[in-house]
C-alpha cells in the first residue's frame, strides 16, 4: 500500500514535471512568435515573452558551458575583473596626484615670485 | 531696495505682464496660465543674467519643489554671457598650473569655442605626451578642450544669490511664494555651485563614467589631461563631432542615427539600473555624436545615484509604467517614497491609470514619456503628494533621455530598451535563493491543485 502510494507520489512528480515542460516549451514558441511590443497585451503575452527570453539566455549559457567560458568565483575572469577595478583606481589616484603637483607647482612658483619681487 | 534689487522686481514684472495675455489674464486653464507665466519666468531669467540662468537651470532638475511646466520651460534656458578677455583666462591658468602657456601648449586658440555662466573653454593642443586614467596616452599635439573657470564668476553669482535671497525673504512674508519652494532651491543650488567651481569634480565622474562604459565600443568620454588640470582648469581631450542640432549633416555622414538613439536610452538604463550612476543634466549641449558612430558624454555637472535596494523598485516602477499598471506603478513608487494617503489611493491610481492610456499605451504611437511625466507629476501635485528628491530627478532624467533620443531619431520609444532591463533585473530578484525559498512552497501547492482540478 505504501509501495503504491510512493509510486503514485513519484508519477505525480513526473506529470507535473512533464505537463510544466510542455507548457513552457509551448510558451518559448508562442513567445518567439511574438512581434515587438507585444509583451504588452497582458499577463499572459507577458509570461510568453519572457519565456522566449529565458530560453534565449539558456541557449547562450548552453554554448558559453561548451565553449568552456563559465568559471566560478575566485577564478581567472573574476580576479581580472577585480584587478581591472584596482587598475582604475590607482589610475584615478595618480590623476589626483598629478593634478595636486600641478597646484603645488603653481604654489611655489607663485610664491617664488613674491619673493623675487 | 538696492539697484540691483529694483532690476530683478522690474524684470519679473516686465516679462510676467508680457506674459499675462498669454496666460488669458488668469482665465485660461490651469495647465496654459502655469504653462505662460513659466515661459514668462524663463524669460525674466534670461534677461537677468548667469546667476538666475543657473539657479533656473538648477529648477529644471528639481521636479520635487518646482511645478511641472516650469520644469519643462526651464530647461530651455539659453545662457547669453559674452566670453571673459582672454588675457584674464590666461592668467587663471598660469596661476593655476605654474607655468606659461606656452610651457603647457603647443597651440592656444585665443577665441573660446563655448562661454557659460561658470567657465568658458579653449581649443589648444598638448606642448607633450600626458597619460589620461582611461585610454590611450594622448601624445604632444593632441587637440584638447581647455575648460577655464571665468575669473570672478563666484563673486558675481554670490552677490545675486544674495540679492534673491533678500528679496525671497519679502515674497515670503507677503506669502507669494507658494508654488515653488525658491528658499530650498536657493539653498541647494549655493550647494552645488562650490562643487561645479572646482572642475576636478567634473573630471573624476567623467573618467568613473568612461570606466563604467569601457566595454560599449558606443560610447565615449573625453580623456583628461590630469597634469593640466587644477580647481579651475580641467584639460580635456578636444572631441570632433556633431551637436544633436546638427544630426541630418551626421544622418548625410553615414551616421545610423536609429541605432544610437537606441542605444543612448540603453546607456541611460543600464547608468540607473545598473551601475547606481547616472548622468541626470543630459541637454543636446552636453552630447555629441562622432563621426565614427559613437555617443560622446560631456559635462557631469549632476550625477543621480540610485542604491541596489532602489534599483529594483525602479525597474518595478519601469516595467509597470511601460505594461500600464498604475496600481503596481503607484505600489513601488511608495517603496521610493512617494507615497499616495489612503484617502486619496483610489483617485489618484483611477488618474494616472487614465494618463496611461492616454499616453504610453496608445496603438500604433510611441510611448510619450514626456507627457506622461508631466501629467503624472500634475497629478501628484493635485494630490498634495511630496515627490522625493530622488525620484523627482529620475523622472526629470528620463524625460529628457527620451527628449535626446528623438532628438537623435523622431520615431524612438524609449520604452522599448526600459524593458530588457527592467524584466532581467525583477528576473534577478525574484531568482534570489531567500526570495525562491519564500515564494516556492507556495507556487508548486497553487500549480499542483491546478493540475489535479
Amino acid at each position: 500500500m505504501a509501495e503504491d502510494s510512493f509510486m503514485r507520489f513519484l508519477a505525480a512528480w513526473a506529470l507535473v514535471h512533464e505537463t510544466a515542460d510542455e507548457g513552457w516549451k509551448a510558451a518559448v514558441v508562442r513567445g518567439e512568435d511574438q512581434q515587438p511590443g507585444a509583451m504588452q497585451a497582458g499577463p499572459e503575452a507577458f509570461v510568453d515573452g519572457l519565456s522566449a527570453m529565458v530560453a534565449e539566455e539558456k541557449e547562450r549559457l548552453k554554448a558559453a558551458l561548451a565553449a568552456g567560458d563559465m568559471e566560478p568565483p575566485g577564478s581567472k575572469a573574476d580576479l581580472e575583473s577585480k584587478l581591472d577595478d584596482l587598475l582604475f583606481e590607482v589610475s584615478e589616484l595618480r590623476g589626483r596626484l598629478e593634478s595636486m603637483q600641478a597646484t603645488l607647482d603653481a604654489t611655489l612658483a607663485a610664491d617664488d615670485g613674491s619673493e623675487t619681487g | 531696495m538696492s539697484r540691483r534689487g529694483r532690476v530683478i522686481v522690474r524684470t519679473f514684472t516686465r516679462r510676467w505682464a508680457a506674459g499675462a495675455p498669454a496666460a488669458r489674464f488668469g482665465f485660461a486653464p490651469r495647465s496654459a496660465r502655469r504653462a505662460a507665466f513659466a515661459a514668462a519666468t524663463r524669460m525674466a531669467l534670461e534677461d537677468l543674467g548667469p546667476a538666475f540662468v543657473k539657479l533656473g537651470q538648477v529648477a529644471s532638475v528639481r521636479p520635487d519643489l518646482v511645478p511641472p511646466e516650469y520644469v519643462f520651460e526651464f530647461e530651455q534656458l539659453q545662457e547669453r554671457v559674452p566670453p571673459s578677455p582672454t588675457a584674464q583666462i590666461e592668467a587663471v591658468i598660469t596661476r593655476e598650473l605654474g607655468h606659461p602657456l606656452s610651457v603647457l601648449y603647443a597651440d592656444f586658440d585665443r577665441e573660446p569655442v563655448a562661454a557659460a555662466s561658470i567657465a568658458q573653454v579653449h581649443r589648444a593642443t598638448l606642448a607633450r605626451d600626458v597619460r589620461p586614467v582611461i585610454g590611450e596616452v594622448m601624445p604632444a599635439g593632441t587637440p584638447v578642450a581647455v575648460k577655464v573657470v571665468r575669473p570672478g564668476a563666484a563673486k558675481t553669482i554670490e552677490a545675486d544669490l544674495a540679492e534673491a535671497r533678500r528679496l525671497l525673504a519679502r515674497l515670503d512674508r507677503l506669502g507669494l511664494s507658494r508654488r515653488i519652494d525658491a528658499p530650498a532651491l536657493l539653498e541647494e543650488f549655493a550647494g552645488s555651485l562650490s562643487s561645479e567651481l572646482d572642475l576636478r569634480n567634473e573630471g573624476r565622474v567623467s573618467d568613473r563614467f568612461a570606466y563604467d562604459f569601457r566595454d560599449d565600443p558606443l560610447v565615449m568620454t573625453p580623456r583628461i589631461a590630469w597634469t593640466h588640470s587644477a580647481r579651475s582648469v580641467l584639460t580635456m581631450e578636444f572631441v570632433e563631432g556633431w551637436r544633436l542640432t546638427e544630426i541630418d549633416d551626421a544622418a548625410r555622414a553615414g551616421v545610423d542615427a536609429f541605432r544610437l538613439a537606441l542605444h543612448g536610452a540603453e546607456v541611460f538604463m543600464r547608468q540607473v539600473l545598473v551601475l547606481g550612476r547616472y548622468h541626470a543634466d543630459l541637454h543636446p549641449a552636453n552630447l555629441f555624436v562622432t563621426p565614427d558612430s559613437r555617443i560622446c558624454y560631456l559635462d557631469f555637472g549632476i550625477v543621480g545615484t540610485t542604491e541596489p535596494a532602489e534599483r529594483v523598485h525602479i525597474a518595478q516602477v519601469l516595467a509597470a509604467t511601460v505594461y500600464g499598471d498604475a496600481d503596481r506603478a503607484l505600489c513601488y513608487s511608495a517603496k521610493l517614497g512617494l507615497v499616495v494617503p489612503d484617502h486619496k489611493q483610489r483617485e489618484v491610481r483611477q488618474r494616472v491609470g487614465e494618463l496611461m492610456g492616454r499616453t504610453l499605451n496608445v496603438p500604433g504611437k510611441p510611448a510619450d514619456i514626456k507627457g506622461f511625466a508631466t501629467g503624472f507629476l500634475a497629478i501628484m501635485a493635485d494630490a498634495r503628494v511630496p515627490i522625493p528628491a530622488g525620484y523627482g530627478l529620475l523622472v526629470k532624467a528620463l524625460v529628457t533621455v527620451e527628449g535626446v533620443a528623438r532628438a537623435i531619431y523622431p520615431e524612438i520609444d524609449i520604452t522599448q530598451s526600459a524593458k530588457p532591463f527592467a524584466t532581467r533585473l525583477i528576473a534577478a530578484q525574484m531568482a534570489r535563493p531567500d526570495r525562491l525559498a519564500e515564494r516556492l512552497p507556495t507556487a508548486l501547492r497553487a500549480a499542483i491543485r491546478e493540475l489535479t482540478a
